[in-house]
């Protein structure tokens, strides 16, 4: 009897043990090798599939993109050119819902007039109701320069010629405004030019000066730049850090494999002191990335000390960094690169912006006639918060 | 499969008529969880298994001198270990996953007298009812200040962004999460009789045989418990027939 149980017991467990999925094998998509737009295709979904940091919000069915697009992607051929112009136009329609306003897919052939990377925000962008161009750099740098600021103001070119920072106090009033074009700043105060270092310093040294009514930081147009520019910054306002939000990133390579919310936080910098008078950042749909996310820190400033004013930004507030650290982020196949978020972000209230944009606390939105007659309204809405 | 688990049952419920024994008890111990995944390409990371607790009360209706029925109820921590290695050492998260379970296996017994072996196998169900994960994460933030000089080398993640502690409970994922798990089980050990009771040490073998996720996604990659138990405990005798 026993021997018989001991047998069954173990041709039961034999069989149980058989009784697991199997793991998939899944490459790393920069380490592909194509050979076709069947394999292209394979890379560039499953690098989606594992790195992708929004699957938890996103709307796209990633699964029927697959189901789908797979059987159109193993007709087309390498070597037709007008292959790869159906496949662009098979990429737009699958990524074309993807809420990550950092994705940009830049592949080898490009239809001609067809924008030369895909971006859904980009898109999202031109059917915005309030759509309008970017203000170019030259109304920071010469309008507002002119118009609005002091005598004791200063303005600065980068080696390229390019405008760069303006610093100065709004005229007749002792309201500090920067204008920051991009987020290279640290790389501007410590490496720029003569004239952005000065401009620089004039900043770090005004807003010690106890007499200052606010701060006005403009980042219209800015599509954002380096992270550490955010402490680099806001770090000159604070004595003691303080957090704005969360970020999270992947955990492995499950759709739904996430770390848990790590604090984001800003720093103070050496030196700085404790700013205690209103900050308002000006933004418009054009103000990206680093930019949302410093409007975010300002509304998260001490003592509720931050506005924001303008319009509903851009919605790329996931940061991008490095996928080896965080396991998501961008990625290149044999024949295109992704360019997306690593990270997702949620202010202190748990509330993501990614995709949508960040309201402003006054909406004020772009006024082309006035900007014509050279009158900023969106400016003047922000120097009016301070009265 | 089905049949030839109910075949040995119905061997061993056919062993001895006329002996029958209900026994319950406490028993409390150790659980050394691995779970079983794969990290695929995703790089500087590894699971490793952890230890947590497992506390029950066990149900043991002897059907012979040489068989018995065992079942009950147990709360069983299966916890698990992903960490970062290399440059990016001390960032980790501690899962502890807390599972109530209900085995159901036949047991076998061997020896003399009040010391006895025994062995035994059977299948198990359980409910994930909650989860807690402790650890270090790194920030994307970083302030420019914290990280090394132009010309200085660095070795750690550390040297380049802050790092935070975190400790919070798991918010289950509806899409995601699969709470019911079942497996199979194997034991082995030993106990001593008293007149009113006999204690017992043993070791189980716990293997699940459903993923801790649901098939949620194209190209998933299963996480299966695989858990060992080291427990003691003690079994009352509630009536007996012979």
């Amino acid at each position: 009897m026993m021997k018989y149980c001991c047998f069954g017991v173990m041709l039961l467990l034999g069989l149980l043990t058989g009784c697991r999925k199997e793991f998939p094998v899944l490459e790393d998509p920069d380490n592909h090798i194509v050979g076709s737009f069947s394999a292209e295709f394979e890379t560039f979904w499953q690098g989606m599939n594992n790195q992708y940091v929004f699957w938890d919000r996103d709307p796209t069915d990633w699964d029927a993109v697959y189901r789908e697009y797979k059987p159109k992607f193993a007709e087309l051929n390498l070597y037709r050119e007008e292959d790869h112009e159906k496949a662009y136009y098979y990429y737009r329609d699958m990524t074309a819902n993807l809420i990550d306003a950092h994705f940009t897919l830049s592949t080898q052939v490009v239809p001609a007039g067809e924008p030369t990377s895909l971006s859904p925000a980009s898109q999202r962008n031109l059917r915005r109701a309030d759509w309008h161009p970017p203000l170019p750099e030259s109304f920071f740098f010469d309008s507002i320069f002119q118009q609005y600021l002091g005598d004791d103001s200063y303005r600065s070119k980068d080696a390229s010629g390019n405008p760069s920072l303006v610093a100065g106090y709004a005229r007749d009033r002792a309201i500090l405004y920067l204008r920051l074009p991009r987020f290279n700043l640290r790389e501007t105060a410590l490496t720029g030019t003569d004239d952005e270092r000065l401009v620089w310093q004039y900043f770090v040294d005004a807003i010690k000066n106890p007499q200052a009514e606010g701060l006005i930081l403009d980042l219209r147009g800015n599509g954002g730049g380096y992270l550490e520019d955010l402490s680099f910054l806001l770090g000159q306002l604070i004595t003691k850090p303080y957090v704005f939000g969360a970020t999270r990133y992947k955990s492995g390579p499950g759709r739904l494999d996430y770390t848990a919310w790590i604090p984001a936080q800003v720093f103070p910098q050496q030196g700085s002191q404790a700013f205690t008078k209103p900050v308002v950042v000006l933004v418009d749909q054009y103000s990206a990335s680093m930019s949302e996310l410093t409007a975010v820190a300002v509304k998260a400033f001490p003592g509720g000390l931050g506005r924001v004013v303008g319009e509903t930004t851009w919605g790329a507030t996931g940061p991008v960094g490095s996928r080896t650290m965080f396991n998501s982020g961008p990625f290149f196949t044999a024949a295109s690169y992704v360019y997306m978020a690593s990270h997702q972000f949620r202010d202190t209230r748990q509330l993501s912006y990614e995709g949508k944009g960040i309201g402003p606390d006054a909406a004020v939105p772009q006024d082309g006639n006035a900007l014509a007659q050279n009158v900023d309204v969106q400016l003047e809405k922000a120097i009016q918060l301070f009265q | 499969m089905s049949k030839l688990a109910l075949s040995l049952l119905c061997v061993v419920l056919a062993a001895a008529p006329g002996y029958s024994q209900w026994q319950i008890g406490l028993q409390g111990g150790v659980a050394r969880n691995q779970l079983s995944t794969e990290t695929a390409y995703f790089t500087y990371t590894r699971y490793l298994p952890q230890t947590g607790l497992h506390i029950g009360v066990p149900v043991r209706y002897a059907i012979a001198d040489w068989a018995a029925i065992r079942t009950g109820a147990e709360l069983t921590e299966k916890n698990y270990r992903q960490e970062r290695t290399g440059f990016f050492d001390g960032l980790y998260q501690n899962t502890r996953n807390r599972y109530l379970t209900l085995p159901l296996g036949v047991e076998f017994s061997f020896g003399v007298k009040r010391w006895k072996g025994y062995c035994g196998f059977g299948g198990y169900a359980a409910y994930w009812t909650d989860s807690r994960i402790q650890g270090r994460g790194v920030s994307v933030f970083a302030s420019p200040e914290d990280q090394p000089s132009d010309g200085d080398q660095y070795t750690s993640i550390s040297q380049l962004a802050p790092v935070s502690a975190f400790r919070e409970n798991y918010v289950f994922d509806r899409r995601k999460d699969r709470r019911f798990e079942a497996g199979w089980t194997t034991s082995a050990g030993v106990r001593y009789a008293f007149p009113a009771c006999q204690v017992f040490l043993e070791a189980q073998y716990r293997y699940s045989l459903t993923d801790q996720q649901k098939n949620y996604m194209l190209l998933q990659i299963p996480r299966y418990n695989q858990t060992i138990l080291l427990t003691t405990g003690v079994l009352f005798h509630l009536s007996a027939s012979h």
